[in-house]
């Protein structure tokens, strides 16, 4: 038993206190429900006991959820079941106690926590912004499993739990009340006051409580949610939505959805039995095991060194375009002073009008309350010279992308700055060291590349140059943090990490073509593989001369087997420069919709050399297994640390499909003999710029993988 | 007073006519722009200021305190104490004068000053009337006590008091501020084409000014709200093909038959804000900052509110006493156009031994040489946002005298409901 729970009684009150021990979070591990289940046990047989409260011993949270390392190793589905039913029966049993008992969430009551929290008779949620509440066991594969899917539905109606258990959205105090989540909203201090009340008046008649009341879901709920048509029609929007969203590459959440549902059709007995039953079938998953991974993925990139102390109060960003303007309001809403210098005042405007209409949409939403919304204007200031700088920690330049600016500009920044104030560019294909040549203590120059669009994007590459100094990339890894991105520490050389992988495997979408594939066969069988959009949708998005402008530079650094395809140029040359002038690959009208377009192929002819008929399988292949090879020569080159790293930078930098695990995970689950054995098939048909890399030839003789290396 | 008071520099908004370019921007947004910019460009580290003090005439009711709420705003951490001073006309003066004490007795060493108004957002009041009716409403026991008061409004209730009009009248005396203006340009005989004639000068000055560049230093480009779409970095009062034949088309406003006082020859209503850094000059030596100019002395004086734009000639009249130092050393003055007759009426006292017995009981202090008075044009041209307008004169003036190797200068101003405020700045 790991000893995680005290009691405490006096009045006639319980006061069970969760504190697991050597842990920073509560968690619901096998071993507590068991101590959990005695302890319930005790309870039952006790008398004089007018209710109890659940509180936790932790400073900052209630219950994290379930032990994730105890799912991973879950093998077989009835195993799984097994676990889920455990739960299932010992909340049945704190459910039954012939007293109220209260959850009384201070901090993050997520997953099993939650489902804990809803088997009570009460749950009363702090004021803290610490405080969510939420089931996000989808986005770990999985389906709640301790009769969430069947409790919440039931407690804040269908379509309010289809929601939250689809998506995984956490609910924050406020909203949480007006759904009828929690029972009621105090302060910290207040909250063992409030869950007394709770008891000392259970069970009296005409109460108020907002549980199954159909007035206070309204009409709508009424009308939809207590007749089966109804129900049906809100499972099948529901399943509509997370096709419309994730695709069909993640089962967990159709899973959850059939869950309620069964609890609906067939009662609530059948229900918990099929949501056990359910959570066993996608605990084993491959889904499943990946996306956890991928959650310690983030854990581990998430945590970074801080910076000095003192340092990182004030940033200041040069050039106002939309790059630019992005990261300033970035910084801002993440409260550090801002100064956004713009030589135009036009480009200045549109960016503080960007910020406002930002933060007024935020507040609309209720993400900022109205203090928020005048405090992050208030932390920019414009200016249209190189003034007031000298108090300034770190300075982003995000001017035009071309060597010869950029060195000016960092010129100029060096003489309008404190000597110990970080330069940082903002550049997606120069070299950092070239343009730390132009500072004179290059030791303060790095590189941070944000991606596009900066709000969306998590990852941010962290440039390290030649001379930059370990201070320079720990200061520039914890701002990176502080404004709530994922850092990954890449060394200057062409293309960073993600765009060296990236580009490469948009030229081989367009070498397809010449090969004689259309642009749709391709597209199509990217979206199949996982990627979030095809790979002339994406080409469209980034820009045909942005994309060939990389695509050159990576060729100047790596040679012919980077030789961007002779229609990138073409397209560029053509004006089709993707959906920001209007065609591309594809076309796309006034609101930005896309169709397909019947002129493209006087464009392509010229350059078409084959008539190749490719399976999926085949597209798939030619366009992946570059991507593992050149992530191989990317490690051999140490441009990152590890394997992890190029799986983090590829999932939340290049929109690589999570539910694989990574692109390395994914070569590893293919083998990687049969990545090499492929490879040299794909370099006597295509050319040499397939050849399999050292690494990977070393790595297929020894019996090695990615994540055995 | 002990330590001498440096001022390191400053900055200031445009200043921007009410109801146009700035009418989106609070006196908060104001002042808190202009306090971030004086920080950024002073390159001062916020945790070493040690206080803030901004003068503000209409203190708005969503802010109160609001020089709290601008330093909070601009980055000025929680534990540096803020508040705010009230001197009518000269609250931006004010301000500086009360940071001067606060450096001059040891109480903060870095201070920020700052006056700022935004007159396009003086709210207008409802009737007591109304207010009374209203308060009933809500707190009445019965229905009946509820409804009774609201029977009793007649239409005339219903109308609003402009809160800028309320503020402009000075209830001691009952006269509204041109009113006051009249009643000097009466006593003094001050004819309308002489007003008209010093109003076309202060355009004038001020567009010299402003071609020439020289405000650059002194104004920060600002990008105002809701579209953000143009930076504003000139004064916008300021007419550049002012003639007197337009001045003299203008109808009085405040005696509409007989009056002389127009809209022309009046300060105008205006938003903007100023900001000045100060410290010791032993503090300022030993921080390495360089200070733009000194505080020699300061006084206010009071004299009849209906009179109150005589302000200049009392409280110069005062510190030029206190000092020592007499009239015709003074190399630069600015004095704060309230009304081109309340000027001329200043300069009147300031030659004339005889007047300067009436009012002042003391021989003439000087004849004012136009050709240093107000160099860059003043409230008649640029306008008037009443609690800034002081901090801008000591601005002005000491870029001015550094920029002619002027050694002592003078800023003054008249002050409604009968004061005067006057200030002695060194060079070096």
């Amino acid at each position: 038993m790991p000893d995680a729970f005290t009691i405490d009684i006096s009045d006639g009150i319980a006061v069970i206190r969760f504190d697991l021990p050597g842990e920073k979070v509560n968690k619901l591990t096998t071993g507590v429900v068991a101590e959990l289940e005695q302890l319930i046990g005790r309870l039952e047989s006790e008398s004089g006991i007018d209710g109890a409260v659940i509180v936790s011993g932790k400073e900052d949270n209630f219950i994290a959820g379930a032990d994730i390392s105890e799912i991973e190793t879950i093998v077989s589905p009835a195993e799984g079941a097994r676990l889920s039913e455990q739960g299932q029966g010992v909340l049945e049993r704190l459910e039954q106690l012939p007293f109220p008992v209260v959850a009384a969430i201070n901090g993050a009551c997520l997953g099993g926590g939650l489902e804990l929290a809803l088997a009570c008779n009460y749950r009363l949620a702090t004021d803290s912004p610490k405080t969510v509440l939420g089931l996000p066991e989808t986005s770990l594969g999985i389906i709640p499993g301790f009769g969430g899917t069947q409790r919440l539905p039931r407690l804040v109606g269908i379509k309010e739990a289809l929601r939250m258990i689809t998506t995984g959205a956490k609910v924050y105090p406020k909203k949480a009340w007006r759904i009828g989540l929690v029972n009621d909203v105090a302060a910290k201090e207040r909250l063992m006051e409030a869950a007394g009340r709770f008891i000392s008046s259970h069970g009296e008649t005409g109460k108020k409580t907002k549980k199954t009341s159909w007035k206070s879901r309204g009409l709508v709920a009424l009308l939809f949610e207590s007749n089966k048509f109804g129900r049906n029609f809100l499972f099948d929007k529901a399943r509509q939505a997370v096709r419309r969203k994730v695709g069909d590459h993640y089962p967990a959440p159709f899973a959850a959805i059939d869950a309620i549902e069964d609890g609906f059709k067939h009662g609530l007995k059948e229900g918990f039995a099929s949501e056990a039953h359910l959570l066993g079938e996608m605990a084993v998953t491959d889904t499943s095991k990946n996306l956890i991974k991928v959650f310690r993925l983030r854990e581990r990139f998430s945590h970074v060194e801080k910076a000095p102390a003192g340092y990182i109060s004030s940033v200041a960003v040069i050039g106002a375009g939309a790059m630019g303007g992005a990261i300033a309001a970035l910084v801002a809403e993440n409260g550090m002073k801002v100064r956004l210098v713009d030589m135009s005042t036009k480009a200045l405007g549109k960016a503080l009008r960007a910020v406002y209409s930002t933060v007024e949409k935020k507040k609309n939403k209720g993400i900022y309350s109205s203090t928020d919304a005048a405090w992050i204007p208030s932390r920019i200031s414009c200016d249209t010279m190189m003034r007031g700088l000298k108090r300034t920690d770190v300075v982003i330049e995000a001017v035009v992308e071309s060597m010869d600016v950029k060195r000016s500009v960092l010129a100029d920044l060096a003489a309008a700055t404190r000597e110990d104030t970080i330069i940082v560019s903002n550049t997606s294909s120069l070299s950092i060291s070239e343009m730390a040549g132009a500072v004179p203590d290059a030791w303060r120059v790095a590189g941070m590349h944000f991606f596009n669009p900066v709000d969306r994007m998590q990852l941010v590459e962290v440039v390290r140059g030649e001379k930059t100094s370990d201070l320079t990339v720990r200061i520039v890894t914890a701002l990176t943090k502080r404004l709530g991105k994922m850092p990954i520490v890449v060394k200057d050389s062409p293309g960073f990490l993600v765009n060296r992988l990236l580009l490469p495997y948009l030229n081989e979408a367009a070498r397809l073509l010449e090969d004689g594939v259309g642009v749709e066969p391709v597209d199509e069988a990217m979206l199949e593989f996982g990627m979030p959009m095809g790979a002339f949708i994406l080409l469209d998005v980034v820009g045909l001369d942005i994309a060939s402008h990389v695509c050159e530079n990576l060729q100047q650094g790596f040679g012919e087997r980077m030789r961007p395809s002779t229609i990138l140029a073409a397209m560029r040359d053509e004006g089709r420069l993707g959906k920001k002038s209007g065609k591309g690959f594809y076309r796309y009208d006034k609101k930005g919709k896309r169709q397909s377009d019947s002129g493209l192929k006087k464009v392509l002819l010229p350059h078409v050399r084959d008539n190749l008929k490719l399976e999926e399988q085949s597209i798939i292949d030619r366009l992946i297994l570059p991507m593992i090879n050149e992530a191989a020569l990317a490690l051999e080159e140490a441009v990152v640390e590890g394997p992890e790293a190029v799986d983090a930078a590829m999932i939340f930098g290049a929109g690589f499909p999570a539910f694989t695990g990574g692109l390395l995970r994914y070569a590893d689950s293919l083998g990687i003999p049969r990545v090499v054995k492929d490879l040299e098939k794909l370099t006597e048909l295509h050319g040499e710029r397939f050849k399999p890399s050292g690494l990977l030839i070393e790595m297929a003789q020894n019996a090695k993988s990615f994540y055995s290396l | 007073m002990g330590r001498r008071i440096a001022i390191i520099g400053g900055i200031r908004t445009p200043y921007v006519k009410a109801g146009t370019l700035f009418s989106e921007l609070s006196a908060v947004d104001l002042g808190r722009l202009v306090v971030s910019e004086l920080l950024a460009r002073q390159a001062v580290d916020p945790h070493d200021i040690h206080s803030v003090v901004i003068g503000n005439v209409a203190q708005p009711m969503n802010a109160v305190n609001v020089a709290r709420v601008i330093s909070l705003f601009s980055g000025i951490p929680e534990h540096v104490p803020a508040f705010t001073v009230h001197r009518n006309c000269a609250s931006g003066l004010q301000a500086i004068t009360s940071a001067a004490q606060l450096i001059a007795t040891g109480k903060a060493e870095v201070v920020v000053a700052a006056g700022v108004e935004s007159m396009s957002n003086i709210p207008f009041f409802i009737s007591k009337e109304l207010q009374d009716a209203i308060t009933r409403f809500r707190y009445g026991r019965t229905w009946k006590a509820k409804l009774k008061p609201l029977f009793g409004l007649r239409p005339r209730h219903f109308v609003p008091k402009v809160g800028l009009m309320l503020g402009l009248n000075d209830p001691t005396c009952g006269l509204n501020m041109g009113q006051t203006a009249e009643l000097l340009a009466r006593e003094f005989k001050i004819s309308r084409t002489a007003q008209d004639e010093f109003a076309l000068m202060s355009h004038q000055k001020a567009g010299s000014a402003r071609s020439e560049g020289r405000f650059n230093d002194e104004i920060m480009p600002v990008l105002p709200p809701p579209r953000f779409n143009d930076a504003v970095t000139f004064d916008n009062g300021v007419r550049l093909n002012q003639s007197m034949e337009d001045l003299s088309r203008l109808k009085p406003a405040f005696d509409r038959k007989y009056g002389t006082v127009t809209p022309g020859n009046s300060s105008q209503i205006t938003d903007g804000a100023a900001a000045v850094l100060m410290t010791s000059e032993e503090a300022a030596l030993r921080r390495g900052l360089e200070p733009i100019g000194f505080i020699k002395t300061h006084a206010f004086a009071g004299l009849s509110p209906k009179r109150m734009g005589l302000g200049p000639a009392y409280s110069t009249s005062l510190v030029l006493e206190h000092s020592g130092i007499d009239f015709s050393e003074i190399g630069l003055i600015e004095m704060n156009e309230a009304f081109a007759a309340q000027i001329i009426a200043n300069e009147m006292i300031f030659s004339s031994d005889q007047l300067s017995e009436k009012f002042l009981g003391r021989k003439a202090l000087g004849r004012i040489n136009r050709e240093i008075l107000n160099v860059n044009g003043g409230a008649i041209a640029m306008g008037h946002p009443v609690g800034s307008s002081g901090t801008r004169l000591v601005l002005t003036l000491l870029i001015e005298m550094q920029k002619r190797s002027v050694d002592l200068g003078l800023a003054t101003l008249c002050i409604g409901g009968g004061q005067g405020a006057a200030m002695i700045l060194e060079r070096k």
